[in-house]
Order: structure tokens, then C-alpha cells, then sequence
């Protein structure tokens, strides 16, 4: 049998340049045809500031009491579900992102106010609100729920690059909420909400250290 | 099929091992290329996820490890399905000239070939204790990775007994 020459290589090219159409393509269309509607203004405590989640303005946070008036301050998809922890002029939230095909992805920020500069806290983690001691409560190495960690593999590809990504286990953190500082970090097996609640946010920082 | 090092015209054991490599990288890219069209494939548990999954595990670890910082640093599966492909194709036109070269450099890329397969079995297996992707995949990727081991050392074998043979 002859070893071709021109076989392998030239159907790897053909595949480069036909998925090169056909991402632009497919990815296109889905970001054309995944619109809805949405323009909502929360405050955040009772700051100036608030969240915005609209398609008709850009994300992020904004300094104001009206939105028609308010100024952004640093754009981004931030989260205000879990909580969100201000301090002074500086706000800690959650990140919300994408990846090119959709996975979505939540790192821990804090934000100066004045500046609108921002800074990842902790990369791949989520707040989810603060202990009976006030400090705030955060969970790293675990992939959301609306990426169908189950079932879909780009996940446990996703997961093979961090180190805190265990199946099956989460990284449990206690963060001092004026500066951001780890205090106490634990590792536990995933637990479903109500639990995770009643052992991790219904206590104190020293009932769950003890 | 003819194995040994000699053989240049001819499909050896070793030109088989790099086609077959070549052919499970495009596994994982074909994946990222059908869910980019249709997303709903990532809810449920199907042979493309399992396929997929086997395709991963079948590849050297090394570069397993390497798309998953790259995806993770980037977020950008298109990034890590273009590099795969790139990969492929980089190991088909560095090897080539070298297998259908001198006998000596073919039998340096054998072992060397032997050698990432004998590091990446292990490590495949080790990858296995974090149970990303479950005990089947690693099985049927540390299967074709001993495959390709033996497509090897059978071109090593026959080029020895040709030497054995023929001394000059």
C-alpha cells in the first residue's frame, strides 16, 4: 500500500477552513437569534449606586437614582442575585461571562466606585451571600447549574485546567467583606441550596470553624 | 502494511500511529463545531458527548492539558478547536519528512514516540482519578494509545530481524 502524499494534511486544511465558515456562521446566527427583551434597574442597598441588566443600555453599574440620567460606572454583567457586598467605595459582586459557545462563567470582582476600576477577587467563584457573622460566603471549582455540568463534556474539559475543580467537591470560602481577604476556606462535597443554606449562610464564621 | 523503518512507500506501523492520532483530534474539534450550531446537545448524555469524551483521553495529555488552560485563560472553545486541528496538523508535516528520511532519524522518532506514549498512559490514568470524564473513556483512550505503542514496536522489531538479516 502507497503512503499518500497529499491525504491527511490537505483534509486537515479542508476541515480549518470549512469550520472557519462554519463557526462564523453558526455562531453568528445564534447571537443574532438569542434576543429578548430586557431593561431593569436595581439599587444596590440603599446607595447611589445600582445594577443594570438592559439590552437597550450597556451593563454594568451605574452611579444615580434614575436611569435616565445615571452614569455608568463599570460596565460588565454583574451579579446581584446572591448579594452583593459595599463597603465605602468599594462594591465586591459577582462577574457573570461567556465563553465563544456559550458556557457561562462567574468570577468574584471588587470594584473601586470613584475609579470604576475593577479586580478579580477570585477567578471561577461565586458570592452567595453572607454567614450569621456578616462575613461574605463564596463557592470556587464548582460549574453553574445552566452549563449542564452533568451531561456536557466542554465542562470537565473547562474543569482540567483549575486546580480548585474537583468533581463532585466545591471550595468554600469565607471572605472578610471591607477587604476581600480570605479567611477561612473549607473544602466540601456539593451540597443542593437548602443545605448549603442552612450549614454555610444560617451560621457563624466560628460555628462553622468549630 | 509493512512494518519497519526502512520501508518509506510503504504504510508502516508507525505512519499508521500518526494517522490514527491525526484522525482522533478531529473528534473533540467535530464536537465543538456541531454544538456551536446546535447547543441543546450539551443538556443530555449522547454518543457524540461520550465520543467526544474518548477523543480527549486518546490524545496526549499534555496537549489535553494544554487546550484546557488555553480554553480556561481565553474562554474561547473556537481558539481550542482550531489549535486541535492545527496540532494535527502540525504532527503530520513534522513527521513526514522525517519518517520517509534516514533510517536513523526514523528510528530517533519512534522511540521518541515511544516515550510520550509511555509517559502520557500513566498520566492519562492518573487524570482518571479526578473522574472527569469516567472510567470508560479512559479505558478505550489507554487502549488505542497501547495500540499505537504497538504498531511501534512492531516497525522496531522488523527493522532489527531486516539488520539481523542483512547486516550491510
Amino acid at each position: 500500500m502507497r503512503s499518500p502524499k497529499f491525504g491527511m494534511s490537505a483534509l486537515i486544511l479542508i476541515l480549518i477552513l470549512a469550520s472557519a465558515f462554519g463557526f462564523f456562521f453558526s455562531v453568528k446566527m445564534v447571537d443574532f437569534s438569542a434576543r429578548s427583551y430586557a431593561n431593569d434597574y436595581l439599587m444596590i442597598d440603599d446607595s447611589e449606586y445600582a445594577v443594570r441588566y438592559s439590552n437597550q443600555a450597556p451593563n454594568g453599574i451605574y452611579r444615580g437614582k434614575f436611569e435616565n440620567t445615571a452614569e455608568l460606572v463599570a460596565e460588565g454583567f454583574f451579579g446581584y442575585d446572591w448579594g452583593a457586598a459595599l463597603s465605602g467605595d468599594t462594591l465586591i459582586v459577582n462577574e457573570y461571562g461567556n465563553t465563544s459557545l456559550g458556557l457561562m462563567l462567574c468570577d468574584l470582582v471588587r470594584i473601586d466606585l470613584n475609579t470604576g476600576k475593577k479586580e478579580v477577587l477570585m477567578r471561577d467563584t461565586t458570592l452567595r451571600g453572607r454567614c450569621a457573622s456578616g462575613e461574605l460566603v463564596c463557592v470556587s471549582g464548582v460549574m453553574m447549574d445552566v452549563n449542564a455540568p452533568k451531561t456536557n463534556p466542554l465542562c470537565a474539559f473547562f474543569c482540567l485546567g483549575n486546580p480548585d475543580s474537583k468533581p463532585g467537591t466545591a471550595l468554600i470560602s469565607y471572605l472578610d467583606p471591607a477587604t476581600g481577604e480570605v479567611l477561612y476556606s473549607v473544602r466540601e462535597k456539593e451540597f443542593p441550596d437548602k443545605i448549603f443554606e442552612a450549614r454555610f449562610l444560617d451560621r457563624t464564621l466560628e460555628e462553622v470553624m468549630g | 502494511m509493512k512494518f519497519g523503518i526502512t520501508n518509506k512507500n510503504s504504510l508502516s506501523g508507525a505512519w499508521l500511529a500518526i494517522r490514527l492520532f491525526q484522525v482522533i483530534s478531529f473528534v473533540p474539534a467535530a464536537f465543538f463545531l456541531v454544538i456551536s450550531g446546535y447547543r441543546g446537545i450539551l443538556l443530555e448524555n449522547n454518543v457524540l458527548s461520550q465520543i467526544f469524551s474518548c477523543g480527549l483521553c486518546a490524545l496526549p495529555c499534555g496537549e489535553t492539558a494544554g487546550l484546557s488552560a488555553l480554553y480556561r485563560l481565553s474562554h474561547s472553545e473556537i481558539l481550542a478547536h482550531f489549535l486541535l486541528l492545527g496540532i494535527a496538523l502540525a504532527v503530520g508535516l513534522i513527521t513526514g519528512p522525517i519518517l520517509r528520511g534516514s533510517e536513523k532519524a526514523g528510528r530517533v522518532l519512534r522511540f521518541v514516540m515511544l516515550g510520550v506514549l509511555a509517559l502520557d498512559i500513566p498520566l492519562g490514568i492518573l487524570f482518571n482519578i479526578y473522574g472527569y470524564f469516567g472510567l470508560v473513556p479512559v479505558i478505550c483512550g489507554s487502549a488505542i494509545r497501547l495500540g499505537f505503542a504497538a504498531l511501534i514496536v512492531a516497525d522496531l522489531i522488523a527493522a532489527r530481524k531486516a539488520n539481523a538479516a542483512d547486516p550491510e
